[in-house]
């Protein structure tokens, strides 16, 4: 099938498998896909092409030492201890088809993205414009349900109250790796920090309370593999809107091993303005 | 068969098999026994798989860091950060690839960290951190395998290749490549497509031979 394309829609579809298509270009690859569905395993196989290139290296042997150093950390662990991933890949993977499908809405939502990016802060984006696709939407949303059942705990949203980030460090450091500082709201008042156990990763989440009397949620997530990042954006951009209370999920950064999030139901641009405050 | 879905398959190990002996593994346990093993906590199945995949991990790092200190860094803690509980699950892909993926990931973490955050966090591009690493065949060497790759890529022309590296390796969007390489951005675009397309024709006969 693929030898059966011209020679340009075969660079059309490579340009595709580098994520490096303009959203016109990108429309004739729907429109291929639509009419040629055999032609998202091609895409496969081209992205299996661009995967093999470390095959290409010259292989270099880390020193001896890397692995007395590695022996010396990986102390026995009680059985149990070593968690099995308990992220349900089944539904989140699907298979090969789905996941070329995913790779389509997800391409369609950074041009989404993109687009309304340019749009003037008070124009609003719908629920539906910033939804990502997929594991990434389900992730996210999980994180949101975090943030709302924190406002409606009879404790109140925070497990350990302290006006100190480095005490909620101190206080968690023991249940996860954390750098020596948290990153912290300057805009808004601390008033505390929780643990949290996400299906698919785990973290802080700091609790601050805005001059409206609002709350809002900060989170240091581990980078997990099973947690899906956004892609990077404008800082403080919405990944997700909860339309009936206007509640954004903001995405922050990414840093190595953390992810950040911010979540609070406050308008578009103080939130944007907290995110910078970090 | 797609790549997708061709394990890599590691090689009988020759290079130290008296530790093995003396760590009491057995030297043709394949990856899914180790990661058995592992489960339960057993740091000498995470020696093993480090003698397995630790040249590929360095190589890489090595590669997308560009020192030494660094890879080395990234690869203990890749490697620990597997033993403590990573997320690998074997439907996905071989131990490789997911041991690769996690590496490229990780390195444009950091090359990223090195740079202006919010310059970076305002950019979108594409992530190709995700990209598998689908390798060949499976029954062939580790060794073979990398000398096709290196040979397919020798067909390439120098533009081609520098091109798809600089996109794999430093994860540079197209436009980030043509201001470097202070070429036109369609040519840049030209010639990373004719390259991937020239790379997937070399390697395709592997794919169908699976």
């Amino acid at each position: 099938m693929f030898e059966s394309l011209t020679p340009d829609q075969q660079e059309l579809l490579a340009g595709y498998a580098l994520g490096e298509l303009d959203s016109e270009e990108l429309s004739q690859v729907q429109e291929l896909f639509r009419q040629y569905p055999v032609l998202e395993g091609e895409v496969l196989h081209l992205q299996g092409a661009l995967g093999a290139l470390p095959l290409g290296l010259e292989i270099e042997e880390p020193p001896a030492e890397l692995r007395s150093r590695l022996m010396a950390s990986a102390t026995p662990l009680s059985t149990g201890v070593r968690r099995k991933s308990s992220v349900p890949w089944g539904r989140i993977v699907g298979g090969l088809a789905v996941g070329v499908s995913l790779l389509l809405g997800w391409q369609n939502w950074q041009l989404r993205q993109q687009l309304a990016k340019q749009q003037p802060d008070d124009v609003a984006i719908t629920a539906e414009e910033s939804l990502p696709p997929g594991q990434e939407r389900l992730a996210f949303e999980e994180v949101l349900a975090d943030h709302q059942n924190s406002l409606v705990r009879s404790q109140g949203p925070v497990d350990f109250a302290t006006q100190n980030v480095a005490a909620v460090r101190s206080k968690y450091a023991q249940r996860m790796v954390l750098p020596t500082a948290l990153p912290q709201l300057m805009k808004a008042q601390l008033l505390g920090g929780s643990f949290c156990e996400l299906t698919q990763t785990k973290g802080i989440r700091l609790s601050y309370q805005v001059k409206t009397g609002k709350t809002v949620s900060f989170y240091q997530l581990l980078n997990s593999e099973g947690f899906p990042p956004a892609t990077p954006g404008e800082i403080g951009a919405p990944i997700q809107v909860v339309q009936e209370s206007n509640t954004l999920v903001s995405y922050v950064w990414k840093e190595q091993d953390y992810i950040y999030v911010l979540v609070g139901d406050l308008p578009l641009q103080e939130m944007r303005q907290l995110a910078l405050s970090i | 068969m797609l790549w997708a879905q061709s394990p890599l398959q590691t090689e009988p190990p020759s290079h130290d098999c008296s530790r093995q002996m003396q760590e009491g593994l057995n030297i043709n346990m394949t990856d899914a026994d180790l990661i058995e093993k592992l489960e339960t906590g057993d740091p000498k199945a995470l020696g093993e798989i480090y003698d397995r995949y630790s040249n590929l991990v360095f190589s890489l790092a090595l590669r997308m860091l560009g020192n030494r200190q660094e890879a080395e860094d990234l690869a203990h803690e890749i490697f620990l950060k597997f033993y403590q509980g990573g997320n690998y699950n074997q439907k996905r892909g071989s131990l490789g690839s997911y041991l690769a993926t996690v590496t490229r990931s990780r390195s444009i973490d950091r090359l990223r960290s090195r740079t202006n955050r919010r310059q970076i966090l305002n950019r979108w591009q594409q992530d190709l951190s995700k990209a598998p690493l689908n390798l060949p065949a499976d029954h062939a060497s580790l060794k073979e395998r990398q000398k096709r790759v290196r040979d397919a890529l020798s067909q390439l022309s120098e533009t081609q290749r520098q091109v798809l590296e600089l996109s794999y390796y430093e994860g540079l969007s197209q436009s980030e490549i043509s201001k470097r390489l202070q070429r036109p951005l369609g040519t840049v675009k030209s010639w990373a497509r004719k390259g991937l397309l020239q790379l997937r024709d070399q390697l395709k006969d592997e794919s169908d031979d699976v």
